[in-house]
């Protein structure tokens, strides 16, 4: 034993040590903002109204609070620190934020934003038209993740309070990218030559509704406080809170006995399984709205046999039951999409276009028309060379939903007599051999944003020119690159209207990828809370609406 | 066999000291396999990490300032240069920069690695504890009502999988009782001795998982190992000599039964910290758990293998310790 005593103490000095410095306040400085107001000293004879706190809980992996380096932080910071020069009001078209007012050439080559005169820094100092060129220049000279500005961008220049942007090429979607760019001040990043490494303590300052406060990782909380000069007026709420969970799970039983009194994830859909437990607890209410994205959806690789026959991919659009999906995956809440791809949330909506159905005689007598047969009788149709049809379908398999949709999709495929391997994988996985076009059928979910980029209406996702985000860049058809460029190009409203639904009118006919549903959202949140505003965007109640609308009785 | 008698004899004779530094010459023989394998693996597996580094579509579209980040990191260099400078590195402690936390990784380790220890740690002390005070009583007891009892707690406890315990005791515990918080390390709110009351707080639930994950494998290995040194000529002379009960246990049973409960707890120290991983997820617990997770998904090469091979040393350095240490407690083995 006495061997034993001093082995035991070691191990317990050891275990204390690790304890202490580890738990030591010291060792992981909660970061805080060089420019939160101070607490303002109330008198004693007039009481002050209770400040009104909103709690929100999330998920997202946050790492820093540098919104160039951190993603997550980014999206975060550009709806509470920050401004964009523009927003998507809940109509889906451009709104004026500290750009408020803008005129767009003729020939869609020259923009010009008029900045607001009263926004301002949260260190005091004023926003200006300069801070805006400032910003643009920076984005597209720093940032790698802003590469095409490079391409785009030929000059900016400030005239009084008007930023002017020419372009190198006619490019109609200016609008829509400049939602997510946050302006940044030119006093704090002018002297940063690396932006996706600086850690500076003033990285914080905004223009935005909300003061940067605190990030504590430990505590896993960001706090903001309300900009009492924002110069669109205060915010609301008084105090943001944002607190991290790492699962799902434990944000919903947070939810549920009010540690938190709302839901955030950009682009995100509230899971449908942990919903009739909080509709249970009778304290949590739900608004809802059409997800703007394609929760789950497949795509064709059309370089190669079978799916560059658009007889086969009709087949493969007649042989899926989605309703099924909408019911069992999505809980119910999915509804069946058309052949144009993009929900009715979007503009311009081509309501033209008939419902996808299930036809399973249909999709076989397009087998049958290829020659595609089953001649042996093993249950799987050979294909010319006379084997068996095995498709590859690509998935990913950390998503439950998408990898549950495609398992469904294979049983679809399998009772009409084609045969499948799943391959699920994870998210770098997947990137690499979609790219690598190492599938026959690629499944993925669009999100919100990712159906407005490039030419809008998700035309992203298949313009074969196109590349990153996720997209298949699978459909080379002359005339369909043909109407991309031809909406790239043009600012003419009536114009972009017939473009946006002649783009969905290819997707049906071309079918380079097929929405297995649309969906509805919701998005929970702790009674008491009412009037929120519903961002398609930012996926959700928690906007840059909401802070000056909602309130709490 | 002559050759082998006296390959024995002359070892019987090794000086401690040669015999140490043979060891540590075999630890390090086998650390420098699991560096290269630590180097290796993450490279083995598709994906690029530049372009979580920069975004996909400024990945195809940076061009020539995609070639620029790549030399600027290293990575446009063959594999063996690549793998030269990493264990030039490692010698002068320049472990790389994290492509995902976008700092140097010795940093975004340190940041996490200290919170992994702190509930690792103690509960491999105490698992230690209770493992050799319930295993010691089942051992002696062995076929009694306390026995049967102990034995089929723990198995009860073994047999579920530690991150459903987890959840089960998250969703008890914090959410239909309240006692204990929703997860994370502290509240953000305290300082002094209440913040290390409530990193306690917070730390009490994950602890409790990885202390009943470790104490009740542990439990089974003290108590089959007292069953068979209770047959012993030893414990029965201490018996004779009119001992009490309680004092052969602990002076002569459990002194010879804890020699294998060291030897387990070096090498399941790797398993408590992996099994730690799931637990910090479920405690949204800011350890090495959610690090390793979000490196994997964003194929962070220098972080991945920096935080594996962290998680290797651990393991190598308590493996060592228990080897030191195996003499001290049963001195039939010097």
């Amino acid at each position: 034993m006495r061997t034993i005593r001093p082995l035991f103490a070691a191990l317990v000095a050891t275990a204390l040590l690790a304890g202490s410095a580890a738990c030591s306040p010291e060792s992981t400085p909660p970061q805080t903002s060089p420019t939160a107001p101070t607490t303002p000293t109330v008198s004693p004879s007039t009481p002050a109204p209770a400040p009104v706190v909103l709690r929100v809980g999330s998920t997202k992996p946050f790492k820093t609070t540098n919104t160039f380096s951190d993603y997550w932080y980014g999206v975060l910071s550009n709806m509470t620190t920050h401004d964009s020069l523009i927003k998507l009001g809940s109509d889906m078209k451009p709104t004026p934020w500290l750009a408020t007012d803008w005129t767009v050439s003729a020939d869609s080559t020259t923009f010009t934003f008029t900045i607001a005169e009263n926004a301002a820094w949260h260190d005091g100092s004023p926003l200006t038209p300069e801070d805006v060129k400032f910003s643009i220049e920076y984005y597209r000279d720093r940032d790698p993740e802003a590469g095409w500005m490079q391409e785009v961008i030929e000059s900016v220049a400030v005239d009084g309070s008007d930023v002017i942007l020419s372009l190198t090429h006619p490019y109609g979607n200016l609008l829509t990218e400049f939602m997510t760019y946050s302006v940044v001040p030119e006093s704090v990043w002018g002297v940063v030559a690396d932006p996706l490494t600086y850690e500076g303590a003033d990285m914080v300052v905004g223009s935005g509704p909300f003061v940067f406060e605190s990030w504590d990782a430990a505590a896993g909380r960001f706090v903001f406080v309300a900009n009492e000069g924002y110069f669109q007026g205060k915010p609301r709420v008084d105090r943001l809170e944002v607190n991290i969970y790492r699962t799902m799970d434990a944000l919903v039983m947070a939810l549920a006995n009010g540690e938190i009194d709302t839901w955030w994830d950009y682009s995100g859909e509230f899971p449908y399984t942990h919903i009739p437990p909080l509709e249970e607890t009778g304290e949590i209410d739900f608004a809802t709205a059409t997800y703007l994205g394609v929760p789950a959806a497949i795509g064709f690789n059309l370089d190669r046999e079978p799916a560059s026959e658009l007889a086969f991919r009709q087949a493969v659009a007649f042989a899926i039951n989605y309703e099924q999906i909408g019911d069992l995956v999505f809980s119910g809440y999915g509804s069946t999409p058309t052949g144009g791809f993009v929900p009715p949330t979007h503009p311009d909506f081509n309501s033209d276009l008939p419902e996808l159905a299930q036809n399973v005689a249909k999709a076989g007598q397009l087998l049958d028309s290829l020659g595609w047969k089953d001649t042996n009788g093993d249950g799987v149709r050979e294909g010319a060379d006379g084997k068996n049809i095995v498709l590859t379908l690509l998935t990913r398999g950390d998503v439950s939903s998408t990898l549950r949709a495609t398992e469904m999709v294979a049983a679809d495929l399998k009772a009409v007599g084609i045969g499948s391997a799943v391959k699920g994988v994870d998210n770098a996985t997947w990137i690499a051999a979609k790219d690598a076009m190492d599938y026959d059928l690629v499944f993925f979910r669009a999100t919100p944003w990712g159906t407005l980029m490039h030419a809008s209406h998700g035309s992203g996702y298949f313009d074969s020119r196109r590349t990153g985000a996720g997209v298949l860049h699978n459909l080379s058809a002359t005339e369909y690159l043909a109407v991309c460029d031809a909406r790239l190009a043009t600012g003419d409203p009536a114009e972009q209207e017939r473009l946006d639904r002649e783009l969905q009118q290819m997707h049906a006919d071309y079918l380079p990828g097929i929405a297995l549903v649309w969906t509805e959202s919701l998005y929970p949140y702790r009674k008491g809370w009412e009037n929120w505003t519903i961002d398609h965007i930012y996926g959700g109640v928690v906007n840059s609406f909401s802070w000056f609308t909602v309130t709490q009785d | 066999m002559a050759a082998g008698t006296n390959a024995v004899t002359a070892q019987r004779h090794e000086h401690p000291s040669a015999s140490i530094a043979s060891r540590a010459a075999r630890y390090l023989a086998v650390l420098f396999v699991i560096v290269t394998l630590n180097f290796l693996l993450p490279r083995l597996m598709p994906g690029d990490p530049l372009m979580n580094l920069v975004g996909e579509e400024a990945y195809y579209n940076a061009g020539g300032a995609l070639d620029e980040l790549k030399a600027d990191l290293g990575l446009d260099r063959p594999l063996l240069v690549q793998y030269g400078r990493y264990l030039g590195g490692l010698l002068t402690g320049d472990w790389g920069y994290s492509y995902l936390y976008l700092r140097p990784v010795r940093d975004a380790i340190a940041l996490h690695l200290r919170w992994t220890l702190a509930l690792v740690l103690p509960s491999v002390l105490v698992a230690a504890l209770l493992a050799a005070l319930l295993g010691g009583i089942a051992g002696w007891r062995r076929g009694s009502r306390t026995d049967l009892g102990l034995s089929a707690a723990n198995l009860f406890v073994y047999a579920m999988p530690h991150y459903w315990l987890a959840m089960l005791l998250l969703f008890v515990f914090s959410f239909r009782l309240g006692w204990f918080p929703l997860g994370r390390a502290t509240s953000g709110t305290e300082s002094a001795l209440p913040y290390l009351l409530d990193v306690g707080w917070h730390m009490l639930l994950p602890f409790v998982v990885i202390t009943a994950f470790k104490a009740t494998y542990d439990f089974f290995i003290v108590r089959g190992s007292v069953v068979s040194i209770l047959g012993e000529d030893y414990v029965l002379m201490a018996q004779a000599k009119g001992l009490s009960g309680r004092a052969v246990l602990v002076r002569h049973v459990l002194r010879n039964a804890l020699a294998p409960l060291v030897t387990v707890t070096a090498i399941q120290f790797g398993m408590v910290l992996s099994g730690a991983l799931l637990v910090e997820v479920v405690f949204s617990w800011p350890g090495m758990g959610t690090l390793i997770y979000d490196a994997i998904a964003a194929r962070d090469y220098p972080l991945l293998q920096s935080a594996f091979l962290i998680i290797a040393v651990c393991v190598l350095s308590a493996n060592f310790i228990a080897d030191l240490l195996y003499p001290l407690l049963d001195p039939r083995t010097r």
